[in-house]
């Protein structure tokens, strides 16, 4: 029985400091879906008997079935907390007066790499997260990943130990050894948040720390949790000591001796530590008598704990009895409902600090005035941060936050997607929201209006955007900034329909799936083979099962997946290359040399970029890479896309009519790089010098038609000359396993061209770390040959991380380079065989 | 070597290499010209009373063009009447030597034309025409016996048999089926099929077009080139045998409709994400090719995309990618093209099919059986006409090269308009069309160099004054 209705949510949505906006994050299976259901079940929406089994947020057929989350699913809560409680809210922005509802937007997120997208998503619009961890495997890649992106976001987190049940009933590790293992996750969370958070910075402190109550413990799978708070208020009458100051005392290097009622700093013979004697004690003595059936036993506990059996309930034995009593006893959801009221953020106090984060416009216009006080009256601003399919094919919800103003049904409103460009139009739509409406996992209730700090779905608004964007009432709104991802589309399948006149139905499913995806590309190449980019292969593998069932709804034919190659050069053209335009009266000289090493990082991570101002741009190169400050000032472009890790630079000296070409040259560098010389791959890391051009002195003899295609053929030239070489994706992967396991690994990432690069043990667990590089060619069927080989003990996690030159010249017929660029061009249609520089390189 | 400004030196406009086409070479004189051709020229020409007469050839047809014309006048004497007929030769043609180039017989006042080698057949608005085709040598029994290797397979189906240019004179046998040496009763003698049709190609303006049953057989005899191309991917067949009457070699080909529409779609979408179209006229003759360019313009007026008519005789990449603006080309022109699969070409080139397929709102999810090469069949008589309802809003969608958002908005001001605050009213209102903008980096205003200092708006506009008359030597007004 659902305990809130749609007019309490409503009316909570006003009271902006009451409302906690947060995401569960963590590494695939840790039990983040499973440690939802308690609140979920709190909220009364799922039966507490059935929390820790339903997994309320996994709403899809197929999450349900591999057990594994891979949407992010949010849902809107409603709890009151007591009064007793209330009083740890200590700052004024954190509860309103008189009020004990709290509203809870809580999103959950998939924790396999390849759907780390939609944590990104999950995290944007959402100001607290709950980390949750496994507390047998402790911190794991992916925990890393995810608390370094919440950071980056400005997102404060706490954190929960997961699997206490496990540590107790299956590894069987007494109370001290548990306590170090809590304390070492703690300390690993902390090494994390401090590495990417300044404590100095504007989200202040926000290490987490068991003994302030920021830090959960518990088994979400059983349904019981608690924080240092809960025991301490148990214990303070007993010790005539403040609720505060024993937690304090609870946690750390503080230890009770019985026989002297004294409290020390130490370990001494006679005296244990607190944590272990007041808290875990009980909980083992719990388990003890439950799963050894020690019948006398069980009735005094439970009387000592206060934990009065229902009727139905007293036939239980084992580990349903146990269920129930920790369940009653230490509730899951009241300990993480304090945890989220108490430390995580309302939206008044996140948006003050997030704001500069968020938004692109000056910092000081109405719109970014509005978003730092969360302003319900000021001007609507709402960043769309995913689309969620609806029931009705093809149309989705656009899933956001609400930073300023409010939105209502009806209302008319900018819609803005990541191009609009303030003043101009492109990208920018006006339109009505149809209706506004609330998520609840899988549910939907309509509701009238939306104000700042809540995160509800829009109908009306998925036509006119492919995946996020921003909605605003504000006509001189700039765009709130786009989300970065922290893994790249690299692996690519090819689909075709099975029956060829499905085509146009393909095609509409391919812009269904756009949509219903934060990061994976669809494409029609022009080799009219329909492409699917994603993360990985899982990732592939979820994306074309919804291609084929629910977007296109036609069998398809999928090729294996491919990767896609970048060209690059590795030294400087042999010769200078001279290409004249076709009507032989203009000529164009020029070489290309490769970029030096992290130039083309630094220009993917926007370090180095031509939006810059071109003197700083040019100091930064002669700083970090050696460049002549007076070249450096003369880049003409970047590109592809006039953005890409590529340039032209003008090195000419006084030649006529030069600024008259440089539109045409631009034109043809973007066309060249986009469509590399061997394969038609994008060209990476490679930079073309302009030397020397002679032109028509008759304007019409060198316009764009001589100029552009010239262009084209003197920067093939160059990049022939110029020892062409090809680069590959290569994967960052960890992988976690015993150590009996890691000669296996190291034995399939040798047939697989990896090279393991470090290798540790888990500090206080048996369990080894390896990180290695993998190809990313190389990664298909990674996962599976891995397991086999190590007995299904190692489990990879594999990201992409950088772009690696394929060792071999691509022009020698024997080398693996060739082959690639052979079987390249023959997927795309072209004319087998190299490239002849006699076609694009002329004489004098 | 020296180059002025405004021209070459001479020499190098003699030493400069001319690119051919290398497929076509010069045939021999006996296979373009003989007795029985002559005279069917000689009697059109005679029967009709023209008198300026243009002979075109194409480029590879030249060395024989004297000759031919030769004979011919060498019939016009003064007891046939005809001593005052004119012959002109014309060579060079503006689009392709496959159109009849009526601009350049126009430049002759001719009153008829006799086009020789390829031909695309279009149908010629202004000028009666005679098209001679080209007589290449074939072996009948050859044939038969390559033949027979297939009967297994056409077995109980309908077989098709087209005849490209050059083997035409075969079908002259048809006429009287009871012969001994006519094709088609031969065919019947060996091949186990349900019916043999023989179709010359391209098919002769007045030809009645057969009734296609659903994918039949079918045999093309020619090489395989672009009118193989062409004729296979606008018809739809189960399966295509090409037979080489040189080479006497028979051997399957895979239809290629489905993979070639696949790759199209590639154009097509960039077609739908252009802003601004060019529409490329390839022809002055072909009929219909004004209704198609209005009807394109409508379309894309229709969408929020702007037109530009480009009218540059035969393209090349040079001349096209002076049109920085334009996004993608249409090519309106005659079905033999093959431009638009060449990677030399800054911008796409779309044929109208394909930008039919992309404007057109009734071809939304509609999957074509067959390509469309000649833009005719898309006019409301055409068979694959679909009527363009300009009311239907197509809903924004998603472009699957850019993966960015496109589509028009259309003003939904009413709805709701009352419920609006005064803020929201302040919302600048804009129109229809207006919204659409990309920038590619190629608009005027992104460009960095827009001419000498056009100080735009700074000057007062000049005002309208009497100029000079006269020569320079000698003005009225002095």
């Amino acid at each position: 029985m659902v305990n809130f209705t749609v007019d309490e949510i409503r009316a909570l949505m006003d009271k902006k400091r009451n409302i906690r906006n947060m995401s569960v994050i963590a590494h695939v299976d840790h039990g983040k879906s499973t440690l939802t259901d308690s609140l979920v079940s709190k909220a009364g929406i799922i039966a507490g008997a059935k929390a820790g089994e339903t997994r309320f947020t996994d709403t899809r057929k197929d999450e349900q079935e591999r057990c594994i989350t891979i949407k992010s699913t949010a849902i809107s809560m409603y709890f009151e907390v007591e009064d007793k409680d209330l009083v740890f809210i200590t700052h004024a922005d954190q509860r309103e007066k008189d009020c004990k509802g709290f509203l809870i937007n809580l999103i959950d997120s998939p924790g396999h790499v390849d759907f780390s997208s939609e944590v990104t998503a999950a995290l944007r619009v959402t100001d607290g997260a709950l980390v949750v961890v496994d507390c047998v495997s402790g911190v794991c890649v992916q925990t890393e990943t995810v608390l370094r992106q919440a950071i980056a976001e400005r997102i404060k987190p706490i954190l929960f130990m997961n699997k206490m049940d496990r540590a107790l009933l299956e590894l069987q590790l007494d109370a001290e050894e548990l306590y170090q293992t809590f304390q070492r996750i703690v300390e690993n969370v902390n090494v994390i948040i401090a590495t990417y958070n300044d404590d100095g910075g504007p989200m202040g402190e926000v290490r987490v720390d068991p003994s302030k109550g920021s830090v959960g413990f518990g088994s979400g799978l059983h349904g019981w949790a608690f924080t240092l708070k809960q025991f301490s208020e148990m214990y303070s009458e007993k010790f005539k000591i403040d609720v505060v100051k024993l937690m304090n005392r609870l946690w750390g290097e503080n230890f009770f001796n019985a026989k002297t009622k004294k409290w020390q700093k130490q370990k001494e013979a006679d005296n244990k530590r607190s944590f272990c004697m007041y808290i875990l004690d009980p909980i083992y003595k719990v388990f003890d008598a439950i799963m050894n059936y020690k019948k006398e036993e069980i009735g005094t506990l439970l009387e000592k704990i206060g934990v009065a059996i229902k009727h139905e309930d007293k036939d239980k034995d084992g580990k349903a009895l146990l269920k129930v009593v920790m369940r009653t006893w230490l509730p899951a959801g009241e300990a993480l409902l304090q945890m989220i009221a108490i430390h995580l953020p309302s939206p008044v106090i996140a948006q003050k600090y997030r704001m500069e984060m968020l938004y692109e416009g000056p910092h000081d216009d109405e719109a970014a005035v509005a978003v730092k006080n969360c302003d319900p009256e000021g001007p609507l601003m709402m960043y769309i941060s995913k689309m969620v399919p609806t029931s009705d094919k093809g149309r989705f919800y656009a899933f956001g936050r609400v930073f300023s103003g409010k939105v209502a049904t009806g209302q008319k409103c900018r819609i803005m997607g990541p191009n609009y460009v303030p003043g101009k139009k492109e990208d920018l739509y006006e339109k009505a929201i149809q209706r506004t409406i609330l998520m609840m996992g899988r549910y939907v209730e309509a509701i009238e209006d939306v104000p700042s700090g809540n995160i509800c779905g829009l109908v009306g608004v998925d036509q006119f955007l492919v995946k996020t964007g921003t909605i605003t009432t504000f006509k001189d709104a700039h765009n709130m900034k786009v989300m970065k991802f922290s893994v790249s589309p690299v692996v690519r399948v090819a689909v075709e329909p099975k029956n060829p006149a499905d085509l146009p139905k393909l095609v509409e499913g391919l812009k269904r799936l756009a949509k219903s995806d934060p990061m994976v590309q669809c494409i029609i190449e022009e080799s009219g083979e329909h492409i699917i980019a994603g993360a990985g292969e899982l990732h592939l593998e979820i994306c074309l099962k919804d291609l084929e069932e629910d977007h296109a709804c036609i069998p398809l034919k999928k090729s294996d997946p491919v990767v896609s190659y970048r060209e690059t050069v590795f030294e400087e053209s042999n010769q200078m290359c001279l290409s004249k335009s076709p009507n032989k009266h203009n000529r164009l000289m020029m070489k290309a040399l490769p970029m030096p090493d992290g130039l083309p990082e630094d220009i993917d991570n926007g370090d180095v970029s031509s939006k810059d101002d071109f003197k700083l741009r040019a100091r930064y190169l002669a700083e970090k890479y050696d460049y002549d400050v007076t070249e450096a000032r003369k880049i003409w472009c970047f590109g592809p896309d006039g953005t890409g890790p590529n340039f032209v630079l003008d090195c000419t000296k006084s030649v006529q009519y030069l600024n008259e070409i440089k539109d045409s040259v631009v034109a043809g560098f973007q066309w060249a790089s986009k469509e590399g010389i061997m394969a038609e791959e994008n060209m990476r890391g490679v930079r073309f010098n302009i030397y020397d051009v002679t032109l028509h002195a008759d304007a019409i003899h060198r316009g764009g038609g001589q100029i552009i295609p010239t262009t084209r053929r003197c920067l093939y030239a160059s990049a022939i000359t110029a020892g062409p070489r090809l680069m590959e994706p290569v994967y960052l992967c960890e992988i976690q396993c015993p150590e009996v396991a890691v000669g296996g690994i190291y034995g399939v990432l040798n047939r697989r061209r990896g090279h393991v690069f470090e290798e540790a043990q888990v500090v206080g667990t048996p369990m080894f770390v390896v990180k290695a590089y993998l190809p990313v060619n190389e990664s298909f069927g990674f996962t599976a040959d891995l397991r086999s080989n190590t007995g299904g003990q190692a489990f990879p996690q594999c990201v992409f991380d950088h772009w690696q030159v394929l060792p071999g010249d691509p022009c020698e017929p024997s080398s693996k380079p060739y082959q690639i660029v052979q079987d390249t061009r023959k997927r795309k249609g072209l004319k087998e065989g190299l490239p002849d520089l006699a076609q694009y390189l002329d004489k004098l | 070597m020296s180059t002025s400004a405004f021209y070459n030196s001479a020499e190098e406009v003699i030493e400069r290499e001319v690119d051919l086409e290398k497929d076509e070479v010069t045939p021999p004189l006996e296979q373009v010209w003989n007795g029985t051709l002559l005279k069917i020229c000689w009697g059109w020409i005679r029967q009709n009373g023209y008198k300026r007469v243009c002979l075109q050839f194409p480029d590879h047809y030249l060395p024989h063009s004297d000759e031919i014309s030769d004979s011919l006048k060498a019939l016009f004497t003064p007891n046939s009447g005809s001593m005052d007929t004119k012959l002109f030769i014309l060579a060079d043609t503006s689009y392709g030597s496959c159109c009849v180039d009526e601009i350049a017989a126009g430049h002759v006042e001719a009153d008829s034309l006799i086009h020789f080698g390829n031909a695309c057949r279009s149908r010629v608005s202004r000028l009666p025409v005679l098209y001679m085709y080209p007589q290449y040598p074939f072996n009948l029994k050859d044939f038969t016996v390559k033949l027979s290797s297939i009967a297994e397979t056409v077995n109980g189906k309908v077989l098709f048999i087209y005849l490209d240019i050059g083997y035409h004179h075969l079908l002259d046998k048809r006429v009287n089926e009871a012969d001994e040496d006519s094709l088609s009763y031969k065919l019947k003698e060996i091949l186990p099929c349900k019916e043999v049709f023989i179709e010359a190609y391209p098919p002769a303006e007045d030809a009645v077009e057969q009734k296609h049953p659903s994918d039949p057989i079918c045999l093309f005899v020619g090489s395989e080139n672009a009118r193989f191309s062409n004729l296979s991917i606008t018809t739809q067949a189960s399966q295509w045998f090409i037979y080489e009457p040189n080479k006497n070699s028979l051997f399957e080909k895979n239809p290629l409709t489905a993979q070639y529409i696949r790759r199209r779609y590639h154009y097509i979408e960039k077609c739908k994400d252009a802003q601004t179209l060019g529409l490329i006229v390839a022809t002055l003759t072909a009929e219909g090719y004004l209704k198609i360019v209005s009807r394109l313009q409508e379309m894309a007026k229709s969408r929020g995309i702007k037109t530009q008519i480009i009218s540059v005789g035969r393209i090349n990449p040079a001349k096209l990618a002076n049109f920085l603006e334009i996004d993608c080309f249409v090519l309106i022109g005659c079905p033999f093209n093959n431009m638009y699969n060449s990677k030399e070409y800054y911008k796409p080139i779309v044929s109208v099919f394909e930008a039919e397929m992309a404007l057109n709102p009734a071809w939304h999810m509609k999957y074509p059986e067959a390509y469309v090469t000649d833009f005719k069949k898309l006019l409301p008589e055409g068979e694959k006409f679909l009527a363009f309802d300009p009311t239907i809003q197509q809903e924004q969608d998603v472009s699957l090269i850019s993966g960015r958002v496109r589509g028009i908005t259309e003003d939904t001001a009413e709805e709701g308009a009352a419920a609006l605050s005064e803020q929201q009213q302040s919302l600048s209102g804009i129109g229809k069309m207006e919204v659409m903008t990309t920038n590619n980096g190629l608009t005027f205003e992104d460009r960095t160099w827009k001419g000498l200092n056009p100080a735009l708006g700074n000057t007062e506009p000049a005002k309208i004054e009497k100029g000079l008359s006269g020569i320079p030597t000698n003005y009225t007004h002095d």
